[in-house]
């Protein structure tokens, strides 16, 4: 009634605040339709189950109060020293699941009762040696993911294992190939669960898969390769669109959608970048992501190589300088078999020739449900500014999309048209900012890696409701579920809630 | 199906066990070496002796037992000690135990009993200790501040063809082990500063300087009828709220030493700061180190500047001999462990006399006399007419040290005192990180010419030191060697690879370049003082040289990278943390530019471009911080974050603030 007030048209204002009203509740009905999704599953509609909560989104549906005011101490319900590691907390059925290295060569799976910080159960597994990694990584980095009844867990030495989400006793376990990095930056990818699959994406820089496991016996379903990949994170996420739901990821220059029943390739758009550690985020049958990666469109992956893998720094790749895991690669590369790789050698050798992403800036949204290059047809828009982090992913809430980078400088964009709603404003927390943000009750939760959360109102104008000090390092994206919010810092795992 | 099964277990449980006793028998012929260590030895050398076992397991994959006699089933066997310390060096070598010195090394390989043997000792407890990290360098081993590298794998184990005998050509290695900031090690825990000492004794320091400030609390004194009223350890900073790097104190709120925390009254605080010294005492002796006070009474304490003490002038000989005696006194009487204690004094004005001409001397003459020295600082160059004294002789080095550092010392003929203090870091590059990789070999070239009996060490944080440790802990017993084959050796062997220590060589030859270029150019550049950082904000272009200086940091910085990446995994913490610090460098660089940049732009009359520089320069600050946390790995790298955080960020937030709020400017508020 308001709006015929306006006339058929409305305000310009209002027609925006209009598509963003009507996009915020579609973010809210998405993902409780996407818990409802899947049969079988056992979630409730206000679990948390993988990285970033449903489909990856960072947006609950929680409609109870969250807090906006806390510190380590003030509403926090509870709080536990679980050890080191970056593995967000994940939330079903009343618990609460990590992981952390207990030891140097020891990973654990953790499970506290979500109310009362209870623990109740506690799995060590030995890892064996592990690579070097790059710091902030850790090598409990993965997220695990559940549908309530098990608990899919990833570890670089140990593969795919899944627990009795209960219990925390064995349910199935499968090897998987070690990954390797170029850059050596460790493994760090989480997997999902889609209807009866734990589907898991394995971007290193040696051989890239996209994998699926029936989820109760842990049979492998399907695997495709995706040899046009080079070392990235992105998330599965699930669209529908077209009356079909695809698995999307984002990779090195594409993404891509895939057929969760035979992990067919569907369509891929090539508009990305080089490096993706970044997960889109999906809203009705739209994908968005936003992407930082290093340097401009021409910095293909063998300037980086050239720059930091070549230690003589005489202008080509040695095969000693060069990981021995890589050393097929390296043989491919090395046309003149002169034991070195130069220029295009190197192309050649890690970087498919039909790939050759560089670095940039972009803040994209892509259509879902296509079929072949959809490139040209399903980007609906794309902007290229330097608002997006390297690895804070987007959120997208109240019809805005919402960015986050070093700095603590935002930026949020008309999710309908890519329309600057603002730019590059600051969030009043400076520092790296690894964790991506999340929604809930009306609010934006940023975590900042120095330990503050900053408490945004969502809307139209940043408007900071304030900067909360957790007192450790937070890389991990939190968590929010049945009026709670969970935060795994460095070395703590804190539930915070309203009327502690 | 079945059948072939039934054979196949059968087959598959015989070789299981097969294999298992396989893996007993390799586990029981592992080599066993026994660790001879005479049943009184003093109790330095029965550390020696655990340790040497420690490294030989470690190194040589192999099984160890310590005793007072060789185990029969030990495959070789090692003597631990000289003749007078262990019997069976005694037995081994008769007279042929070579003549050294108390800090002369030997390491001999001998037979005995049929088996190899090896003997590692010294002409003291504390040359026997460092005889066995000789031997664990010689295979391998790398010393460093907070950890020892071994070899990636395990080394043949080879106890013959050795017979070394090393004295030192500097034979004063003395570290301080505290100071008056935060920077310095005195806020370090005494748990830290004993695991620090017996690293600086696997590098084969033999003294520890104590230097003492009369406003700590370390000493109960009374003057005039006032008793002292000592501070804390250091100046405590707060790091709570908004410190940038705050995650790197774990939610503390005050950065202090912890063994200080919670001190309040008079004597909690000297309680605590008497059991801190004593335990450094401790720690330093029971690693056959000195230890030596050193106390300055240049000034007198806060709490003495009151009127009724207007009389005391200590430009006044007698004043300043009766305070100097009494407060010299009353340390000596302190701390009776001590080894020696030096009174630091300067030079008076118009006098070629250092020393009072009361009887400072005399009056101290009748107590034990631990005053082994009268140290004098601050002199310049143009003192020429100084002249030594019973107490030691005045050394002028000409070498390119940093410009403020002294070229003169008073150098002591006493063995143990007569050393130079050495400048580590360039007080104008103050708190960035710095190399004098190539220059400390000139240094140690100049000393060991001049006769001097060794070095005492001066710095602001052990930070970087890494590199320069080592080299002079090789070239105090070899001034021959080459900075760069000392650092071949380090990083040859902890990277695992020439190519990587090629490029840690050209990162620090590009910091000891920028710490040259600041060192010429700016004494008080990034010297740790209150107005650190608003200083730079000059109206005035930004000199040339601040670019150089840019770019040789840039080079480190990459290079400290790319030597990261391809170093083998042992390695990688210590490189990770000279790449990061060489950030770190970087960005507070760079907020030194912007605050330029901002009083450039205010002069035009640029209000937004001065705020916006302003904003780039808390941002940069706030970065440079978070990025010192990432690596913080002791409480001196603590204690430079607090200390940033106070002196220079807190500043530049402030003027960002008092800018937002259109305030005026310190300044302008008092005109």
């Amino acid at each position: 009634m308001q709006c015929s007030i306006l006339g058929p048209y409305g305000s310009a204002k209002m027609r925006r605040l209009r598509v963003m009203f009507a996009a915020n509740v579609f973010s809210v009905v998405t993902a409780v339709a996407y818990l409802a999704a899947t049969p079988d599953s056992g979630l409730l509609a206000d679990d948390w189950p993988q990285f970033r909560g449903p489909n990856a989104s960072g947006v609950s549906a929680e409609t109870r109060p969250l807090p906006v005011k806390f510190s380590s101490i003030e509403k926090v319900l509870w709080s536990k020293e679980i050890g080191d590691g970056i593995a967000c907390p994940i939330i079903s059925r009343g618990r609460v699941y990590t992981t952390t290295m207990s030891d140097d060569q020891k990973f654990a799976v953790l499970c506290y009762d979500a109310a009362t910080g209870n623990e109740k159960w506690r799995r060590e597994f030995d890892t064996g040696p592990l690579p070097a990694i790059m710091s902030p990584n850790t090598h409990a980095s993965s997220t695990p993911a559940t549908d309530g009844e098990r608990v899919y867990v990833y570890f670089s030495t140990l593969g795919m294992i899944a627990l009795d989400a209960a219990t925390g006793d064995d349910t199935w376990k499968q090897p998987l190939p070690l990954p390797f990095y170029l850059m050596g930056w460790g493994a760090a990818g989480s997997p999902i669960v889609y209807e009866d699959l734990v589907i898991f994406n394995s971007d290193d820089d040696l051989a890239p898969f996209l994998i699926a496991f029936d989820k109760k016996s842990g049979d492998i379903r399907w695997r495709t390769e995706r040899p046009d990949m080079l070392a990235g994170y992105a998330v599965p996420v699930v669209c529908t669109a077209n009356g079909r739901t695809d698995i999307v990821i984002a990779g090195t220059g594409k993404m891509k959608g895939y057929d969760p029943r035979d992990g067919r390739e569907l369509w891929t758009c090539n508009s990305l970048l080089r490096t993706i550690m970044v997960t889109p985020v999906v809203q009705n049958d739209l994908i968005y992501i936003s992407v930082q990666s290093y340097g401009d469109t021409e910095r293909v992956l063998k300037f980086a190589l050239l720059e930091w893998k070549d230690t003589n720094q005489d202008g080509k790749l040695a095969k000693s300088e060069i990981d021995p895991a890589f050393e097929k690669k390296f043989e491919h590369g090395d046309e003149n078999k002169d034991g070195f790789l130069v220029d295009g050698e190197i192309d050649k050798a890690f970087q498919s020739p039909d790939n050759m992403a560089g670095g940039g800036n972009i803040v994209q949204a892509i259509r879902g449900g296509g079929e072949g290059d959809v490139t040209k047809t399903h980007l609906v828009w794309n902007i290229n500014n330097t608002s997006p982090s390297n690895i804070a992913s987007p959120l997208v809430v109240d019809g805005q999309v919402f960015v986050v980078k070093k700095g603590g400088i935002s930026a949020s964009f008309n999710a309908a048209n890519g329309e600057t709603v603002w730019m590059q404003q600051r969030i009043r927390n400076l520092g790296n900012y690894y964790a991506s943000p999340i929604a809930g009750d009306g609010k934006i939760y940023v975590a900042g890696e120095n330990g503050f959360i900053v408490v945004l109102q969502q809307g139209p104008k940043l408007k900071v409701l304030a900067r909360n000090d957790l007192g450790d390092s937070i890389i991990a994206t939190p968590a929010i579920s049945d009026g709670r919010i969970y935060v795994r810092t460095q070395k703590k795992l804190f539930c915070i809630a309203e009327g502690k | 199906m079945r059948a072939p099964m039934k054979t196949t277990l059968p087959r598959l449980a015989v070789f299981m066990l097969a294999f298992v006793w396989w893996i007993s028998a390799v586990a029981q012929a592992a080599e066993r070496v026994g660790f001879v260590v005479g049943p009184n030895a003093p109790a330095l050398e029965k550390r020696a002796a655990e340790e040497s076992a420690a490294q030989f397991q470690r190194l040589f994959s192999v099984e160890t037992v310590v005793a007072a006699e060789a185990s029969p089933d030990a495959n070789s066997v090692v003597l631990i000690g000289s003749p007078e310390t262990n019997p069976a060096v005694k037995d081994a070598l008769g007279d042929n135990w070579p003549k050294v010195s108390d800090q002369g090394i030997v390491i001999k390989s001998i037979e005995r009993n049929g088996k190899p043997a090896l003997i590692l000792g010294g002409g003291s407890p504390a040359a026997t200790f460092w005889a066995v990290c000789e031997f664990g360098y010689r295979n391998g081993i790398r010393y460093l501040l907070h950890e020892d590298i071994y070899p990636a794998a395990a080394v043949p184990l080879k106890l013959d063809g050795h017979d070394v005998v090393m004295e030192p050509a500097l034979k004063t290695r003395a570290w301080r082990a505290i100071g008056e900031s935060a920077l310095s090690p005195v806020s370090w825990g005494l748990a830290d500063q004993q695991r620090l000492f017996k690293q600086l004794a696997k590098m084969k320091f033999n003294r520890v300087m104590l230097p003492l400030a009369l406003s700590q609390p370390f000493i109960s004194y009374e003057w005039l009828n006032e008793k002292n009223q000592p501070g804390s350890f250091f100046p405590e900073v707060r790091v709570d709220g908004d410190t940038p790097g705050k995650v790197a104190f774990q939610g503390a709120k005050v950065f202090e030493n912890p063994d200080f925390a919670a001190k309040k009254s008079r004597e909690e605080k000297i309680a605590a700061g008497k059991v801190y010294i004593e335990g450094l005492i401790g720690a330093a002796q029971e690693l056959g180190m000195s230890a030596e006070l050193s106390v300055a009474t240049f000034e007198l304490p806060q709490e003495f500047r009151q009127p009724r003490f207007a009389v005391v002038d200590l430009q006044n000989d007698e004043w300043r001999a009766t305070f100097a005696r009494q407060v010299v006194a009353d340390y000596l009487t302190e701390y009776p462990s001590a080894d020696d204690v030096c009174w630091y004094s300067i030079p008076r004005e118009n006098s070629p006399e250092p020393i009072p001409k009361v009887a400072l001397e005399k009056s101290l003459s009748g107590d034990t006399v631990k005053l082994t020295a009268v140290i004098v600082v601050g002199l310049s160059q143009d003192q020429k007419e100084w002249k030594p004294n019973k107490y030691g002789k005045r050394i002028e080095l000409s070498i390119g040290m940093f410009s403020t550092m002294m070229p003169v010392n008073l150098v002591s003929d006493d063995a143990k005192l007569g050393r130079f203090d050495v400048s580590l870091a360039s007080p104008a590059a103050g708190i960035l990180p710095q190399s004098l990789h190539s220059q400390i070999q000139e240094v140690v070239a100049t000393l060991a010419q001049q006769t001097v009996n060794g070095f005492a060490t001066r710095y602001f944080t052990p930070g970087d030191l890494d590199p320069t440790l080592h080299y002079l802990s090789r070239a105090s017993w070899d001034p021959k060697i080459t900075a760069r084959e000392a650092h071949d050796q380090l990083f040859t062997a902890t990277t695992g690879k020439q190519s990587v220590a090629d490029r840690l060589w050209q990162a620090f030859d590009a910091m000891e370049k920028a710490t040259a270029l600041i060192d010429q150019n700016d004494a008080g550049f990034a010297y740790p003082s209150p107005d650190m950082l608003t200083k730079h904000m000059k109206a005035e272009p930004a000199p040339s040289w601040w670019k150089d200086v840019t770019n040789h940091y840039v080079t480190a910085s990459g290079e400290f990278y790319r030597a990261h990446d391809a170093a083998d995994p042992r390695s990688r913490k210590l490189l990770f943390y000279f790449a990061k610090r060489s950030e770190y460098v970087l960005e507070y660089l760079a907020a030194v530019e912007a605050a330029r940049a901002s009083a450039i732009a205010k002069m035009r009359g640029d209000a937004d471009e001065a705020a916006a520089q302003l904003d780039t320069a808390v941002e940069q600050l706030y970065n440079a911080l978070d990025t010192l946390s990432d690596v913080a790995r002791d409480q001196s790298d603590r204690g430079l974050i607090a200390m940033l955080a106070e002196y220079a960020y807190r500043p530049l937030a402030a003027e960002v603030e008092r800018l937002a709020n259109g305030e005026p400017a310190p300044a302008e508020k008092k005109e």
